[in-house]
């Protein structure tokens, strides 16, 4: 069988109900709609590259107040001590709890930088062209898009840890300047992986599939 | 071979219903009719067109309204209390909402709201209100705006997500004081499993084409026999 990329024959799909629609020509302040769900249909999503960076570039500039600031503080008798997120997870490592400390480790620290790395790679591809696997690349950027929600896992602990401990003057734990840096680095990674287009690798290679 | 590229370029255009896209390589495939439990996958990127979901409708209206019934008691009544000397620290998916908020975290407040009660709310209320609109066959404006929200709603309804952050505070803070795990945990576990189960038997993708032919069934009242074949995979 041979395939044929859908533009290059007119065609594009709607990104809301995948239904197959004809490219129609637009002029600038006009849209194109689905027939069947009358959402905008766009070949591609619109200035994908664009919103990508700069959703990139704010997770990026956001990680550096996320990880040196902390991220919770316990304070106990009045003298606080501040944990960041990876004195959090050494804290674990020295009590013991590897497992644990393994979870948190992936959730706050190594899944939050491979989704900023990954969404860099794939826009590197595709902006300087290069000629590496197509397939790869989507498979890289179906991993991103799937990991991201599991950072959250630091914010959601973060909002039981504050409720269980409360002894007023005794004993408290509250979040931390970090916390809200990592919660906008979180935001912001999924919208970076939400405004890129996996389609823009592939309309670097042959418009026609031979299997 | 020349002969069978020329048919997948000129079929689009006279039956376009039969064709789709892939969403992540733009590849135009033929849609085939598959069977029970089969998986469409694009040959080129291997991404899933379409899957066949048995009874899709009845089981996201039977999960989802189970889900709803196990929400309030879930974030209202306590998963985890800590006690240290005498001192019970109560925590309920709300109140850690309001304690952030307090302490002067609103945007984390927010965020946490958002993601662990409010979407999942939003997302079992919509998924109800599709799969009773089309159990009964009814057609209304509601419902494409539905279908579209809660596809906005699927990628910030966070449920397993907190799972974990109730597993990973269990662990910190049990040499503490004595921890004992609340009624809600239950609930919580509950309306996470139906969660999941609606959004498994939940089909976009035939949702849209059931939709469609309800419209057009109320508009012009025309006979659909010849598209019978998206109702039947529901
Ligand atoms: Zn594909």
């Amino acid at each position: 069988m041979a395939y044929q990329q859908a533009l290059s024959q007119g065609f594009t799909s709607c990104d809301e109900c995948q239904r197959l629609v004809r490219v129609a020509e637009v002029t600038k302040r006009q849209v194109q709609r689905c027939p069947c769900c009358h959402s905008v249909v766009t070949v591609r999503k619109s200035k994908s590259l664009s919103r990508t960076w700069a959703w990139l570039l704010t997770g990026l500039i956001l990680l550096i107040p996320a990880n040196m600031l902390p991220v919770m503080e316990v304070i106990y008798l009045g003298s606080g001590s501040p944990d960041t997120i990876m004195s959090g997870v050494l804290h674990l490592v020295e009590a013991g709890m590897y497992p644990i400390a393994f979870v948190v480790f992936i959730a706050s620290v190594f899944v939050p930088v491979v989704k900023l790395v990954g969404l860099v790679v794939l826009l590197v591809v595709v902006q300087w062209k290069l000629p590496i696997s197509a397939r790869q690349c989507t498979t890289l950027y179906r991993m991103i898009e799937f990991i991201g929600r599991w950072s959250m896992l630091d914010l959601f602990m973060i909002s039981i840890l504050v409720t269980l401990v409360d002894l007023g003057s005794i004993a408290s734990i509250t979040a931390g300047a970090g916390a809200t840096a990592f919660a906008s680095v979180v935001v912001a990674t999924m919208f970076a992986a939400k405004t890129f287009d996996p389609r823009l690798i592939w309309d670097l290679r042959a418009p026609i599939y031979e299997q | 071979m020349p002969a069978l590229q020329k048919a997948s370029i000129s079929n689009p255009s006279n039956d376009r219903e039969h064709w789709s896209a892939c969403h992540d390589c733009d590849l135009l495939l033929p849609i085939h009719d598959i069977t029970e439990n089969q998986v469409a996958r694009c040959p080129r990127c291997n991404a899933v067109l379409y899957r066949h979901k048995k009874n899709s409708i009845n089981k996201t209206l039977a999960f989802s309204l189970s889900a709803l019934l196990f929400y309030i008691p879930a974030n209202m009544l306590p998963i985890l209390t800590l006690n240290i000397y005498g001192n019970m620290g109560r925590n309920t998916m709300l109140n850690g909402v309001f304690r952030l908020w307090e302490q002067g975290f609103w945007w984390m407040a927010l965020l946490v709201a958002i993601c662990s009660i409010l979407m999942p709310l939003f997302e079992l209320i919509l998924l109800l209100t599709i799969s009773v609109a089309i159990k009964r066959q009814r057609y209304s404006a509601v419902l494409p705006f539905a279908i579209k929200l809660q596809h906005l709603t699927s990628s910030w309804a966070m449920l397993e997500v907190y799972l974990l952050g109730i597993i990973v505070a269990i662990v910190k803070m049990s040499d503490l004081g004595e921890l004992v795990l609340g009624q809600a945990l239950v609930c919580y576990l509950i309306l996470l499993v139906f969660t999941l189960c609606a959004l498994q038997s939940y089909d976009r993708h035939s949702v849209w084409l059931a939709t469609e032919i309800l419209r057009n069934k109320t508009r012009n009242n025309v006979n659909m026999k010849n598209k019978s074949w998206p109702i039947s995979r529901l």
